[in-house]
């Protein structure tokens, strides 16, 4: 029957999972408040400057999710998010990449995770050909950290390199410089297709005034260095002049309205329709053991439109369901885990993808595994070649892929459904999932066995405790996305939404690649 | 900078603030509980503080817990709405100890008029006609005038009131009410005579800095269930100029009194005994959405700007055109009102009324901590009678699936002659009821009970069921051929019953049995 139903009652330990998930999102809220609204506003008021949530508020007209919030989050001393906001808008009538600096603290420079936010961001832009909007207010490369910050390859050059390529693929670059706008950062606006600058108080300089006076010997204003008036009236370096910062978001909301923003990937859409049982109940679904097990369709049912799903195969490979739902009314194909993956599940999953690749259907990966099956009886089987089809399907599928990782995602079973190396369009996680090589646990038990000799060898039992302990925080869902491992948790609340949105933005996605990949039979 | 405002309400509300708070420059921010967090509301402010593991209640019923959550975020000035905490006086003090703005007026008032005893010791004095209060001391036999209503000297919104006929009633109602008093802030209890037949009128007052003081014309809030206001109207469409102006006198010597700058609403009880002050409300109504429709103003923009001091110009009291009229959709059984939980599967307004304010949306569910608005159909016209017809068509194409709603039983007013000629009383409710309302709210109804998988001629079809219920009747034997459109079986399902009809011609495959529960998409039935 395509229309799922539920066996779901609510009992003490259905209660006890959902205080579970709700202790999760309580730091999860507290973090993601912290990361959004600024704590500290005497200093900004003092500039008469707007913090970086009102610039944002004022400029995009509907925001469909933010990327990355939580990066750096205990990893660096500042409020999480790494002095930089990301995120996909509707700005008037186009969807746009919007890039803030986050002036608040350190000057909105450039840690290490700042130019990786910044770099994701752009390759969102990338691979949908949205015009990114830069509020340029940062005083460049965070000099203490700048071993891990300047000389590389992913490092602060590229974002220029980005910029220029985008724009030379006629995404459109569009700058609003709010602040300080210096040495390379003073290329985010030179680069632009369009650059507004706020008078007294937006200033772009190659070299700034301490570089001038070390190398000259002179004082200089640094108004008369790089501010508005010299770039709109003398250099061109900047197109237009707005008197406020309001100003200067009205002028880059206009001149969006002119950027040309074309469908290219065709979706199946009809009139959206909510699931038939309340997603709202998927909390006392998801266990608080992460061993135990979940029946997935208990989770689909909540999640699909009419809790419909036209399955494919179910009676074969069961441990991967496979089949067509709708998220607020788009098509979309949809492998999701149910236990282990095996062979059939593998080679299952791989024919449904190529089946969607043929139909341009987009395909969303729900993950929650923790790997393939082990044994003898399977190796000899083949399970590597059939587990490396699936894998092979996804590295070379020709439509967009969105992934959810809202169980486990452990070993192989990450690559095989889609993990962050297979290029999803996005990435998202539940703040009940967990990431890893491999379970603690697992680890511990391996880990021993080769120091010791033995899984559970006496003297090896601090040794396994602590290695336990470094998984337990390692495979949190809050360490994996400080460190930019994913686009960010969402709320099981919002899932729908969320995903609705980025199934949307898959109508400018282009695939320029012809595959044919080889398969080991 | 921008200020930041919070508004300390949610739904339908809270959406209604955040368009005007927006258009005046705030950056809105708003709370939010588990079960609120995909309403439509929480995706339209600026920015919604989410307490998932907070009791729902408390998010809006907690001064301290507002205050802190004011100072946590920077916020600057608070709009409470209307319900929760927009009459506490507590909450406008703590906040003014901050420095944050309270959208209404000052504790002092807010203390006088929240309670009704003061404030009929007020209109007294003034000499503004109330219904006397009847002492509950002594309760000798011949002492007490019935019919009598019990009411609570403290909270709005028609909670707590109770009509007595005799002393074992009294009796019965004094002891819930002492019960009730105990779990909210009640205050005390007083008896007031009970008019058999009334009208409810009331005015929107407008008092601002400068002391101007303008009063709009009337609302009509006759149609009650439970003492809650279903429909609104203005004006009333059956008063006599003299007696409006009396009551606009009445309205204007209590805010001339206590020079009060905010909006009020001064509500009358009227019957053929004459008019009776009977509440004055110190903040923005449900209905307040139809007096801005015949004025064209915003009621929220004056009363923001009044609190902040702004310079406002008030609208004439006379010019105002044509007629307006709300009505508010609740989640509630047909028959006794009792409010209904559930999760929304549908809802919708192919035939949308001018204004429509939304609290839910389809994939919502209503919960137990919060009252059951759905929504509010709001419409205005030059003539009374096209007002009527346009929201008759609104209503008939509503769709609601997942709770029963109070539809049926709006229609049945909206038709009646009573409420067309305008000369309704407090008893029109009743009568409809009596007479019997449609409860299968709309035609379409009955075609949405099946659902079919694919249209194509030679396919076999599978019909199934979209709501719970009992197989009470099967009219086709197994494998007769049947016709388009005839009825195979009858499906009885909260308290109606459904005919399930053939979508297509072929030969019936039956999967159920009489006396079969079925789900919820649970396959009734085949046609090849």
């Amino acid at each position: 029957m395509p229309y799922l139903s539920s066996k779901l009652k609510i009992d003490d330990e259905k209660k006890e999972n959902f205080s579970f998930y709700l202790q999760k999102q309580k730091i999860l809220i507290e973090a993601l408040e912290r990361a959004t609204l600024t704590e500290q506003l005497d200093h900004l008021k003092k500039l008469n400057k707007l913090t970086v949530e009102e610039r944002i508020s004022k400029l995009c007209d509907t925001r469909l999710f933010e990327i990355g919030t939580l990066a750096g989050y205990r990893i660096y001393d500042n409020k999480p998010g790494a002095n930089i906001r990301t995120l996909v808008a509707k700005v008037q009538d186009k969807f746009a990449v919007v890039i803030a600096n986050d002036p608040s603290e350190k000057g909105g420079s450039y840690y290490p995770l700042t130019v990786k936010k910044h770099l994701r961001a752009q390759k969102v832009a990338l691979d949908l050909g949205l015009p990114c909007i830069y509020l340029v207010d940062s005083g460049g490369a965070f000099l203490p950290l700048q071993d891990e910050v300047f000389p590389d390859k992913e490092h602060f050059g590229r974002i220029f390199y980005n910029q220029a390529r985008l724009s030379a693929r006629g995404v459109a670059q569009i700058s609003l410089v709010l602040g300080s706008s210096t040495a390379g950062g003073a290329y985010v606006p030179a680069l632009s297709d369009f650059v507004v600058i706020v008078n007294k108080q937006g200033r772009i300089f190659l070299g700034g005034p301490p570089l001038v006076k070390a190398a000259t010997g002179l004082d200089i204003d640094p108004e008369l260095l790089g501010g508005a008036e010299v770039h709109t009236r003398v250099s061109g370096v900047a197109d237009n002049l707005a008197m406020s910062e309001e100003e200067g978001i009205q002028l880059i909301r206009k001149f969006i309205v002119t950027v040309e923003q074309k469908e290219k990937f065709k979706l199946n859409v009809i009139s959206e329709k909510p699931p038939e049982y309340d997603p709202l109940e998927i909390p006392y679904i998801l266990p608080k053991d992460p061993s135990r097990p979940v029946d997935s369709k208990e989770v689909l049912a909540r999640l699909l439109d009419e809790s419909y799903l036209e399955e494919f195969k179910p009676l074969f490979g069961s441990s991967l369901i496979c089949g067509f739902g709708r998220i607020k009314g788009i098509l979309v194909g949809i492998l999701c885990n149910d236990g282990i993956l095996f062979s059939e599940s593998a080679l299952k999953g791989c024919h449904f993808i190529q089946y969607c690749n043929k139909n341009s259907i987009p395909l969303l990966f729900l993950q929650n595994i923790v790997g393939f099956m082990v044994g003898a009886e399977y190796e000899a089987g083949g399970i590597a070649k059939d587990g490396a089809k699936l894998v092979s399907a996804v590295a070379s599928c020709t439509v967009p892929k969105i992934t959810l990782i809202w169980g486990n995602s452990f070993g192989a079973g990450n690559y095989a459904m889609c993990g962050r190396a297979y290029e999803p369009l996005f990435l998202f996680t539940w703040p009940t999932s967990r990431i890893g090589v491999m379970g603690g646990k697992q680890a511990a038990s391996v880990l021993s066995i080769v120091k010791y000799g033995s899984a559970d060898h006496p003297e090896g039992s601090d040794f396994r405790e602590k290695i336990e302990q470094q998984y337990s925080v390692q495979t949190e869902a809050l360490y994996a996305t400080a460190r930019l491992w994913d686009d960010g948790i969402i709320l099981v609340e919002d899932t729908r939404d969320i995903l609705a949105n980025a199934l949307t933005l898959c109508r400018y996605w282009t695939c320029d690649d012809n595959f044919s990949p080889s398969y080991r039979f | 900078m921008i200020m930041r405002c919070l508004i300390a309400n949610r739904g339908e509300i809270a959406s209604r603030l955040n368009r005007t708070l927006k258009r005046m420059g705030f950056f809105t921010l708003g709370l939010a509980s588990y079960f609120d967090r995909t309403l439509p509301y929480v995706s339209e402010l600026d920015f919604v503080i989410y307490r998932p593991d907070s009791d729902p209640k408390k998010i809006f019923l907690d001064e301290d817990f507002l205050v802190d959550i004011c100072k946590k975020f920077h916020v600057e000035c608070v709009h409470p709405g209307y319900g929760f905490l927009s009459e506490s006086a507590t909450l406008a003090e703590k906040l003014a100890q901050q420095n944050i703005l309270f959208i209404g007026p000052s504790a002092r008032a807010l203390r006088l008029l929240g309670s009704k005893i003061e404030l009929k010791n007020l209109a007294k004095k003034l000499n503004v006609p109330i219904l006397e209060t009847q002492s509950l001391h002594n309760l000798g036999q011949g002492t007490i005038r019935f019919p009598a209503i019990l009411k609570s000297a403290e909270g709005g919104g028609g909670r707590g009131m109770r009509v007595v006929k005799n002393f074992e009633e009294l009796n019965e109602a004094l002891k819930l009410a002492q019960e009730e008093a105990r779990v909210t802030k009640a205050g005390e209890v007083f008896l007031e005579p009970y008019l058999e037949k009334f009208k409810h009128l009331e005015f929107q007052v407008l008092v601002s800095h400068a002391g101007d003081i303008t009063v709009l014309v009337e609302r009509d809030c006759t149609i009650q269930r439970k003492f809650q206001k279903i429909i609104e109207e203005t004006p009333c469409p059956a008063l006599a100029e003299a007696l409006r102006v009396q009551m606009q006198e009445y309205c204007y010597r209590i805010a001339n009194y206590l020079k009060e700058p905010s909006i009020f609403t001064f509500e009358f009880l009227v019957s053929d005994q004459g008019c009776f002050l009977s509440e004055v409300n110190p903040r923005l109504q449900v209905e307040h959405t139809i007096t801005e429709e015949i004025y064209k103003i915003d009621l929220v923009e004056i009363q923001t700007s009044i609190a902040l001091k702004h310079a406002v110009k008030f609208p004439d009291p006379n010019a105002y055109s044509g007629s307006a009229m709300q009505l508010r959709v609740y989640a509630e059984d047909s028959l006794d009102f009792t409010p209904q939980v559930g999760y929304l599967t549908e809802l919708n307004f192919p035939h949308p009324p001018s204004r429509l304010e939304l609290s839910y949306r389809a994939g919502n569910s209503l919960t137990i901590f919060y009252d059951c608005l759905i929504a509010k159909l709001i419409e205005q016209a030059q003539e009374r009678s096209v007002v009527i017809d346009r929201l008759l068509e609104v209503l008939k194409k509503v769709v609601i699936k997942g709770v029963s709603s109070n539809v049926g039983l709006l229609i049945g007013i909206l038709q009646s002659q009573d409420f067309k000629s305008g000369t309704y009383d407090n008893n029109l409710v009743e009568a409809v009821l009596r007479r019997g309302i449609n409860l299968v709210e709309t035609p379409e109804d009955v075609e949405e009970m099946v659902r079919d998988l694919c249209n194509a001629k030679d396919q076999e079809i599978s019909q199934f069921s979209s709501l719970p219920g009992l197989v009470v009747k099967v009219l086709v034997k197994n494998g007769e051929k049947v016709a388009k459109n005839q009825e195979i079986l009858q499906l009885e399902s909260m308290k109606m019953i459904y005919s399930i009809k053939a979508s297509r011609e072929g030969i019936l495959e039956l999967v159920v049995s009489e006396g079969d529960a079925v789900e919820r998409n649970q396959l009734l039935f085949k046609i090849k």
